[in-house]
This record gives structure tokens, C-alpha cells and sequence, in this order.
């Protein structure tokens, strides 16, 4: 009888916690420095990546999965 | 539900748009904003004749993409209205809200997120057509406000519909429980 699989492994919420970070240094950088408005068309994925990270790193502490 | 959804939509379409139209022409007598009348009525006329067109294909049922199309078009059309009054200064900027708001409590979260997607992409387009000049700083914090309101819309569009679905349960259990009261027999005395 094994046990349940982990969706999400210790070191693979690790690495989303890291990309969510990195997505939202991108996200601040470009907001603070553009003079272009064609790169807030990259808000919509970096913003959802940060969000997606963001739940996957409090549903792995809360021990959901 | 979807159809009738829709339907409602197209009501408070016209709605929104004789009252955009009446705005627009008040402050275009005033002198507040510089917009040619062909260019308003070329706008009105497209809102007119897309919202007619969604009448007739709500008369044979509610396809799936219809939603998402409504929406697109809603927000292409404000973000034109928006170019042609002021760009960043244009007060009808509150209308991308009127879309976010009325698609929101609709259809829950999943809509939420599209229409964030959607004014995220229009409203960039608005800038990259009338660009404000120098630092985007506070037009990128007007995206991430629109983001922060649409989240919070579709929470509690989802904590509304998780409520209505619980209410209809328990209005079935209490139909079901009197049908089966209404069946019992009296006891004998």
C-alpha cells in the first residue's frame, strides 16, 4: 500500500518560489523603468506567474500537497 | 443561463452607450475634449451595430466563445473611445470598469482573470497609440490597481456563486422533505 505521491515536491516549490521572485522583480523593474509601453504586455504572464507561485508556495506551507 | 446572461448584457450595452454617447457630446460642447464627430459616430454606430449582431446570434442559443467576444469588443471599443478623447487623461477610463465589474459577477473568477488580460493588452495598446510622454510608472500602477480590483471581484464572485449553489440545495432538500411529509399517512386514532 504506497503512499500518497506529492504533487509538488519540497525542492520543486523551491524553484517556484524562485521564479514567482524573480517574475515579480521583472515585474517592479519594468514598472519602475520602462518609457515604452509595449512591455506591459508582459504583465499579464509575469503577473499570473507571480499569483500561480505565489498559491503553490502557501498551499505547500499550509502541507495541502 | 448563458443566453440570458448575454441578453442582459446587451440591455445595459445600450445603456452604457446612450449615456457614454450624451457624456461625450456634453463635454465635446463645453470644450473639454478635442474629438471629431466622426470619429463619435463611427464609434456609436459599431457599438450599435455589434450589439444588434449579438441580438440575432442570441436568438438561436448562446455559442461558448460568444462571452469572450462581447468582452474583447466591449474593451476595444472603450479603449478607442479612450484614444480619441485624451489617451491617459481621458475621463471615460472608468468605463474599462463598468466591463470588469458586469463580466465579473456574471461568470466568477475565470472571467475576472480574462478581462484583466484583455484591459491589460488594450490599455497597452492605448499607450503605445497616445503615449503620455516620459515615466510610464503610474500608468503601470493603474494596470496593477485594474489586476488587484479584478482579483478581488472574482473572489467574491466565486464566495457568491459557492453561496447560491448551497441556497439551491437546500431549497431542493426542503421540497424534497415536504413531498415526502405530503406522502405520509395520517396516523390512525
Amino acid at each position: 500500500m504506497g503512499g500518497r505521491r506529492a504533487v509538488l515536491s519540497a525542492r520543486g516549490s523551491l524553484a517556484l518560489a524562485a521564479a514567482g521572485a524573480v517574475f515579480l522583480v521583472v515585474l517592479l523593474a519594468i514598472a519602475q523603468r520602462t518609457t515604452s509601453a509595449l512591455w506591459f504586455l508582459t504583465f499579464p504572464v509575469l503577473l499570473l506567474g507571480v499569483l500561480v507561485a505565489a498559491a503553490a508556495v502557501v498551499l505547500r506551507m499550509l502541507r495541502h500537497f | 443561463m448563458e443566453q440570458q446572461i448575454e441578453r442582459s448584457k446587451i440591455v445595459v450595452r445600450w445603456i452604457v452607450a446612450v449615456l457614454l454617447f450624451a457624456a461625450v457630446t456634453y463635454l465635446k460642447r463645453r470644450g473639454e475634449v478635442d474629438v471629431p464627430w466622426t470619429s463619435v459616430l463611427l464609434l456609436t454606430a459599431l457599438l450599435a451595430l455589434l450589439n444588434l449582431a449579438y441580438g440575432v446570434i442570441l436568438r438561436s442559443g448562446a455559442p461558448g466563445w460568444l462571452k469572450y467576444a462581447t468582452t474583447a469588443t466591449d474593451l476595444a471599443l472603450i479603449s478607442a473611445l479612450i484614444v480619441i478623447t485624451g489617451g491617459t487623461r481621458s475621463v471615460f477610463y472608468f468605463a474599462y470598469f463598468i466591463v470588469l465589474v458586469s463580466n465579473s459577477f456574471r461568470y466568477g473568477m475565470g472571467m475576472s482573470l480574462c478581462v484583466a488580460t484583455l484591459y491589460n493588452l488594450a490599455y497597452a495598446s492605448v499607450l503605445f497609440a497616445a503615449p503620455p510622454g516620459g515615466d510610464l510608472t503610474v500608468e503601470a500602477v493603474k494596470i496593477f490597481a485594474f489586476w488587484g480590483i479584478a482579483l478581488y471581484a472574482g473572489y467574491l464572485a466565486t464566495r457568491f456563486q459557492r453561496q447560491t449553489r448551497i441556497l439551491q440545495s437546500y431549497e431542493e432538500t426542503i421540497t424534497r422533505l415536504r413531498h415526502e411529509v405530503a406522502q405520509m399517512k395520517p396516523p390512525a386514532s
